[in-house]
């Protein structure tokens, strides 16, 4: 479980989050969904540790919760004149995976000899969620995974996900695609004014685009 | 549009202060007053100071372009506004340069640096970059910092090779040195990118552990890079090899310090890189002075510690 409790974050005199409080089950996925600015990157970023925030967020099983994640930025960066295959040999080299070699085939087909900034965004996307998916993390959380990716990756990445929730793992992801969110996710949380403000099962998806709507 | 342009990278770069909390206008006043400095030191410190100066003037012109805003310029205007344009920018960024030369009688590389202009303002967009496909190499799986540096500014290699060349045809340990800091230099520049804190976040390990595993491919692609400097010195200027040897250590020990402050100062670019300017300075002072070597071990240490401790919190150990 993951539990986050009363985590608020400033930048200069915005406040982005205001003592938000959640708790996220292992074993599922979860849809983080709100307006742009909602602050759904810096729930993510903190939950990370990448920013510093105040509140608390702690997760059930032992060990820096950092280590146990796989993260996906909303915008990944890539060194220049690096080459796909590169940039997932040193992420596993980072991770202390031991051995790893060039993957000379992959998930999205990706050609990995290509310097990444021949890539285009979408594949650039796919780079960055199969970097995420190197080393034995619990918990997944992928800012906007399906932004610019094609149909098909789009499929590829939800039954990625879906074996990640078999597997027990817990994925918290964010997308203003509804669809995507409604066919994959097992609860939804809503972020609106630092908070969450509405929490969705199943049965409530059908009020989710109204409810985007109206605020 | 070409005035626009300038006008636009003006303000950016009067922005550039003020996105640091520093009033433009003593920005400005700093930097002039920094250059100045900076220029004052080289022509009296550095051997061929001309040559050096225009060097530095070039390869500041190179550190400033970015591929990305040159192709989204070159597809907006098209190649004539945009060669005219980059031709504008180039000249402004040259001119204090070019003054500075004239100023201290150096005519001949003050002609150079403008001869240089229209090639390399032509080059930045006329000639293709075709290479989709990279050579591995052994350092795939080590800091990304070497392998994009190189392949980005590879051209600086063969040009190292030609002056060592040139330094034993003229047998000129002045132009051995050059050589030398020329390369020294452009390794500076690598490891000083900072990079995105994710890429330090998703290392497993302690901060101690994290410089560690950063200094070791350092240690190695420098030797490696430095090598035929110390072959050529060892076997051509063997009188002068201590020297070299020195120059050897002194920049090997300013790598290492220039990749401590940038984590020490992180993200902050602008404190990383005068910081390590201030550090480059250090190195080559030692050169004159050796006993300025104690000075560089002792900064190095403080810059490991307060590194590490930088470190701790992205790295949450």
């Amino acid at each position: 479980m993951l539990t986050i409790s009363n985590l608020s974050k400033r930048y200069g005199n915005k406040q982005v989050l205001r003592e938000l409080s959640a708790s996220f089950a292992e074993g599922r996925v979860h849809g983080i969904i709100g307006l742009n600015g909602a602050g759904k990157t810096t729930l993510f970023q903190c939950i990370s540790g990448l920013l510093e925030y105040t509140g608390s967020v702690q997760y059930s099983k032992p060990g820096p919760l950092k280590n146990q994640i796989g993260y996906v930025p909303a915008e990944p960066y890539f060194f220049p004149r690096i080459t796909g295959g590169e940039y997932l040999a040193f992420l596993a080299h980072a991770k202390g995976i031991k051995g790893a070699e060039l993957p000379g085939s992959d998930t999205f087909e990706l050609p990995l000899r290509e310097y990444i900034e021949h890539y285009s965004t979408g594949m650039k996307r796919k780079l960055a969620i199969q970097g995420a998916m190197i080393g034995a993390a619990d918990l997944y959380i992928l800012d906007e995974p399906f932004n610019g990716v094609d149909i098909k990756s789009n499929l590829l990445i939800k039954q990625r996900m879906e074996e990640l929730r078999a597997q027990g793992k817990t994925v918290l992801f964010s997308s203003h695609i509804i669809s995507s969110l409604t066919e994959v996710c097992d609860e939804i949380h809503l972020l609106k004014d630092g908070r969450i403000a509405r929490h969705y099962l199943p049965a409530d998806y059908p009020a989710v685009e109204s409810d985007l709507m109206a605020l | 549009m070409v005035g626009f342009y300038i006008r636009m990278r003006f303000r950016q770069f009067l922005r550039f202060f003020s996105f640091h909390e520093i009033n433009p206008v003593i920005g400005v006043v700093l930097a002039l007053l920094l250059f100045l400095g900076f220029s004052e030191a080289v022509f009296i410190k550095l051997p061929h100071p001309g040559i050096a100066y225009a060097g530095i003037a070039f390869v500041l012109l190179l550190q400033m372009q970015s591929p990305a805003a040159n192709g989204y310029l070159l597809h907006s205007v098209g190649q004539r506004i945009f060669f005219r344009a980059k031709l504008a920018e180039h000249f402004i960024v040259l001119l204090p340069f070019g003054v500075e030369l004239l100023v201290h009688g150096f005519y001949r590389e003050a002609l150079g640096l403008l001869l240089v202009l229209p090639a390399y303002s032509w080059w930045s967009f006329a000639v293709p970059r075709p290479r989709r496909f990279a050579l591995r190499t052994p350092y795939m799986r080590h800091s990304f910092e070497f392998l994009s540096g190189f392949r980005t500014y590879w051209v600086i290699y063969p040009l190292h090779l030609l002056m060592l060349v040139a330094a034993v045809l003229s047998a000129n340990i002045y132009v051995l040195l050059v050589a030398y800091f020329w390369l020294l230099l452009f390794l500076f520049t690598f490891y000083g990118r900072l990079e995105d804190a994710t890429y330090i976040w998703l290392y497993r390990a302690s901060a101690g552990r994290f410089l560690l595993r950063k200094a070791w491919p350092l240690l190695a692609q420098y030797l490696v890079s430095v090598s035929l400097f110390v072959v050529c010195g060892a076997v051509f200027f063997t009188p002068e090899l201590p020297l070299l040897l020195l120059c050897v250590v002194a920049g090997l020990l300013g790598l290492l310090g220039s990749m401590f402050l940038k984590y020490q100062f992180y993200p902050s670019e602008f404190v990383v890189q005068v910081s390590q300017m201030i550090l480059l300075g250090l190195v080559v002072l030692c050169l004159f002075s050796p006993p300025y070597l104690v000075l560089l071990v002792v900064l190095l240490t403080y810059s490991f510690f307060k590194a590490k401790s930088k470190l701790k919190a992205i790295l949450q150990c």
